[in-house]
């Protein structure tokens, strides 16, 4: 991996990553899975493979796809801290605050909820920060996992040169323009087509007789 | 060499297995927890899941009369996830870190994106007996991908560690 110039894919896996799921609305994609996440690494994945010779194997798709989630994870948390403390996005604090009390059926937790909105409504955006912080935390590891499934997915998914030979290593300064079929005659055809007789050795040759 | 690359393909397995389960138990626990009326517990829980999943109610299978954490489609693919981890190491070498044929992958993600793109696109009503199997199949098959691909980055890490130094 260290041979490997990972950090330009990772950069722009990472942001596209982060910037399409912070901005509200756009990142409901995420709600699929991860989708942008997903995408994120993939795409890390797949710009590693294009700058790189040699196939890519599955473990460093991974890693591009973990260091692309983190990327994404401090991309996203330096979109979702200003849009927190605007409170942007309350909307849909409120929406998943009145499901909650749809599924309980519960008096108690209907109460509870009807108290976390009101209070919400009313927080500082220190206030506000400071309980969006668990969320975010947690997101961010949610969006490591995830980003490095989708460098997984994309090395699986666009690496084609897995089953092809890999490329012979030449010791340094060692040549490696020569001309085909260069040089002449090798390698040897073996028995020898002709001259020299094969000797007493049968099918193992021999010494050339006088 | 080859026991580091066994003890790394055990660890990593081990790690994979224990966090589905974890994973799995906590789309569980958000529903009990609720029913068990520890609702601050089971509302973090399922603040935390709706990062990932849009856990529409009527698209969720339920568990103490609540929805799960997440939709059917995805409480699917967990669980299918976990049933190809245990079917792993029947089917393939825990030690071998190449992934199978890309083909598999795409076969097996095919009908899941077929019966997403029907219901979206409304051409036909996905039910929860589609999601289930689509989400099982492509979680059995994605763990067959998973596996290798962690496997080979912690045999490259600890590689990477082990490696001596070119100017010592």
């Amino acid at each position: 991996m260290n041979e490997l110039d990972w950090k330009q894919p990772a950069l722009i896996g990472g942001v596209i990553a982060g910037v399409l799921s912070g901005i509200p609305g756009i990142s409901l994609a995420n709600c699929c899975f991860c989708a942008w996440l997903l995408v994120g690494g993939a795409i890390a994945a797949k710009m590693l493979i294009n700058r790189t010779p040699r196939p890519i194997k599955s473990g460093e798709g991974a890693q591009v796809g973990a260091m692309a989630g983190l990327i994404a994870a401090g991309v996203y948390l330096v979109i979702s801290i200003p849009l927190i403390i605007l409170a942007v996005g309350e909307r849909f604090q409120q929406a998943f605050y009145d499901q909650m009390s749809a599924w309980s059926n519960n008096p108690e937790l209907q109460e509870m909820m009807r108290k976390a909105i009101e209070q919400s409504a009313n927080q500082t955006p220190a206030q506000r920060l400071v309980t969006s912080l668990p969320v975010l935390i947690v997101s961010a590891v949610v969006f490591v996992g995830f980003s490095t499934l989708g460098g997984l997915l994309g090395v699986a998914l666009f690496e084609k040169r897995r089953d092809q030979p890999p490329p012979p290593q030449y010791p340094p300064g060692y040549p490696q323009n020569y001309p085909p079929n260069y040089p002449p005659n090798y390698p040897p055809q073996y028995p020898p087509q002709s001259g020299g007789s094969g000797g007493s050795g049968g099918d193992q040759g021999g010494w050339p007789q006088g | 060499m080859n026991v580091t690359r066994r003890r790394n393909a055990m660890i990593v397995y081990a790690a994979l297995m224990a966090l589905s389960i974890l994973w799995a138990s906590l789309i569980l626990a958000a529903p009990w927890l609720m029913a068990e009326r520890h609702f601050l517990a089971s509302a973090v829980i399922y603040k935390g899941f709706s990062a990932v999943c849009h856990q529409a109610p009527e698209r969720s299978f339920y568990f103490h009369g609540r929805p799960m954490g997440v939709c059917s489609r995805c409480a699917s693919i967990y669980a299918g996830f976990i049933i190809g981890l245990l079917l792993y190491p029947f089917l393939r070498d825990l030690r071998d870190d190449r992934f199978p044929p890309r083909w598999i992958l795409i076969g097996a993600a095919v009908p899941t994106v077929i019966d997403f793109a029907g219901g979206v696109l409304g051409l036909f009503a996905n039910t929860f007996l589609s999601r289930a199997l689509t989400g099982v199949l492509f979680g059995a098959v994605a763990a067959f991908y998973v596996t290798p691909g962690l496997v080979s980055a912690l045999n490259d890490i600890i590689a990477g560690f082990a490696k001596p130094k070119a100017d010592c």
